[in-house]
């Protein structure tokens, strides 16, 4: 084993057991992008000491913790009832323009005459015509002690098809709070997402600064009126923009990706007085 | 969905189940959801409980963890390992993530968590020997290493410490524990593919 091999060999080693950071691991994480024998390499590891996990005593956890899953998930497939939630009234057919604060479009025009890297590419392969931006994902980071039900969820974005059509409506349910959790997207069927029993629309954080990485943010809902909450994987200011894929049924682990269908930037900065 | 039984069948073709739960949960099975809940989740909230000690964040720690599974039970595939590891490493870093904020909470200290966050759930880990007495590859590759290298893999791996965490209980520098830490996994290593 040479040098490189060694390292990269002590990485996985190190990953596995549990010893890096979770900005170290979600670094690490991306190496399959460029190494095919990473995610070998990992499994090697993983299956070598997962029986460490013998020693540890199982516990049975109380029955409240199936409760709220069964409840969360719900919420994402049912769509009937969403307890504290408002997600505001539906919007028609075609979707009037968006209000915006002055210099927000511009900004947003600017934004997207920047983003000529991952996603359009991928757009320019897809066989899927592209979607139109609605609205602009709008992200004000709030102190934490001003978060509370009655502020949240706001209706922040509309993402449409190519035909201004509206197919989800996308809310801020929660900021990130000082525990480190990094907040939660609420998405709603507002149209008729187009796809076949085979497929699912997976939603992608796009990240600022780092050409082609994406993060998933998970499956999105396609019955219309279901509705679905999204634990992000990371700050939404991470995200220069929210893009939404057609994928195989189930998704995919990223960053490979199939067609996209609509996207919509996220802006963090000189907006005020948003909510 | 019951919770009532912690034993766990660990029988051949165990993981060909779990895998198949996996794959229906990813075709939006939620039966197959809750059969997979009725057959890990012991084991999971085990293993965050053991990282976390205290119960109601390794409460969130496994709601979470399966609704990560339902959201991302898609993106398994063999070559990331059994379909139990898979889970078991799920939960842990879900665990240990939560575990890190609540140190960072704490000022990098679990000691200074007051009695209304810590459950004192723990009890001494069993010998390896006896622990992992159906993985005789792991013992005895584990048995070869020096008494504190093994604590601190066992310890990292199975409740969560960080290097820094054992630095600073042991009193030995950080650089210390990390040598040890990655000699010991080098070793692991040699002593697999000498058995493999």
């Amino acid at each position: 084993m040479n040098t490189t091999d060694d390292d990269k060999d002590s990485l996985a080693a190190l990953y596995t057991l549990g010893a890096l950071s979770e900005a170290e691991r979600l670094e690490a994480d991306q190496r399959h992008k460029t190494d095919p024998q990473w995610q070998p390499l990992l499994a090697w590891w993983q299956q070598r000491l997962d029986p460490l996990t013998q020693l540890v005593p199982p516990a049975a956890p109380p029955p409240s913790v199936w409760q709220k899953i069964e409840a969360q998930l719900g919420e994402q497939l049912s769509g009937q009832h969403v307890p504290d939630v408002d997600v505001g009234e539906l919007p028609p057919h075609r979707s009037p323009p968006v209000s915006q604060e002055p210099g927000l479009i511009e900004e947003t025009i600017e934004l997207w005459r920047q983003r000529a890297r991952y996603w359009q590419m991928a757009t320019l392969a897809s066989v899927v015509a592209i979607a139109s931006i609605a609205a602009v994902l709008v992200f004000k980071p709030l102190p934490f002690q001003l978060q509370s039900p009655s502020d949240l969820p706001v209706t922040v974005a509309v993402l449409q098809n190519e035909d201004n059509v509206p197919l989800w409506a996308v809310s801020l349910r929660k900021t990130g709070t000082d525990s480190g959790e990094y907040g939660e997207l609420l998405v709603t069927v507002v149209g008729e997402p187009q796809l076949d029993s085979t497929q699912s629309h997976q939603m992608w954080m796009v990240l600022k600064d780092r050409d082609e990485d994406v993060q998933s943010v998970g499956l999105l809902p396609d019955e219309t009126g279901e509705v679905r909450r999204l634990v992000l994987p990371r700050p939404l200011s991470d995200a220069s923009e929210l893009a939404v894929s057609l994928e195989p049924k189930g998704g995919v682990p990223g960053p490979e990706h199939g067609p996209v269908v609509t996207r919509t930037f996220v802006v963090t900065s000189k907006i005020s007085n948003v909510f | 969905m019951s919770s009532e039984g912690i034993e766990e069948d660990q029988s051949p073709g165990s993981d060909e189940l779990v895998g198949q739960w996996l794959a229906d949960v990813a075709a939006g099975d939620r039966r197959a959801l809750s059969l997979l809940y009725d057959r890990v989740s012991s084991r999971l909230f085990g293993l965050q409980l053991r990282i976390l000690d205290n119960r109601a964040l390794a409460e969130e720690a496994l709601q979470e963890t399966f609704i990560k599974v339902w959201n991302n039970s898609g993106s398994y595939s063999p070559d990331k390992g059994t379909p139990t590891a898979w889970l078991n490493t799920l939960a842990r870093f879900q665990a240990i993530d939560m575990r890190r904020r609540e140190l960072v909470r704490h000022g990098g200290d679990f000691g200074n968590r007051s009695t209304q966050d810590v459950d004192l759930l723990k009890t001494q880990l069993p010998s390896l020997q006896d622990g992992l007495a159906d993985s005789q590859l792991l013992s005895r590759c584990l048995e070869r290493l020096k008494p504190d290298v093994k604590s601190c893999i066992v310890a990292i791996y199975c409740e969560g410490f960080t290097q820094e965490e054992i630095s600073t209980a042991l009193g030995r520098p950080l650089g210390t524990v990390k040598s040890w830490v990655l000699r010991g996994l080098k070793n692991l290593r040699e002593c697999f593919v000498e058995h493999d």
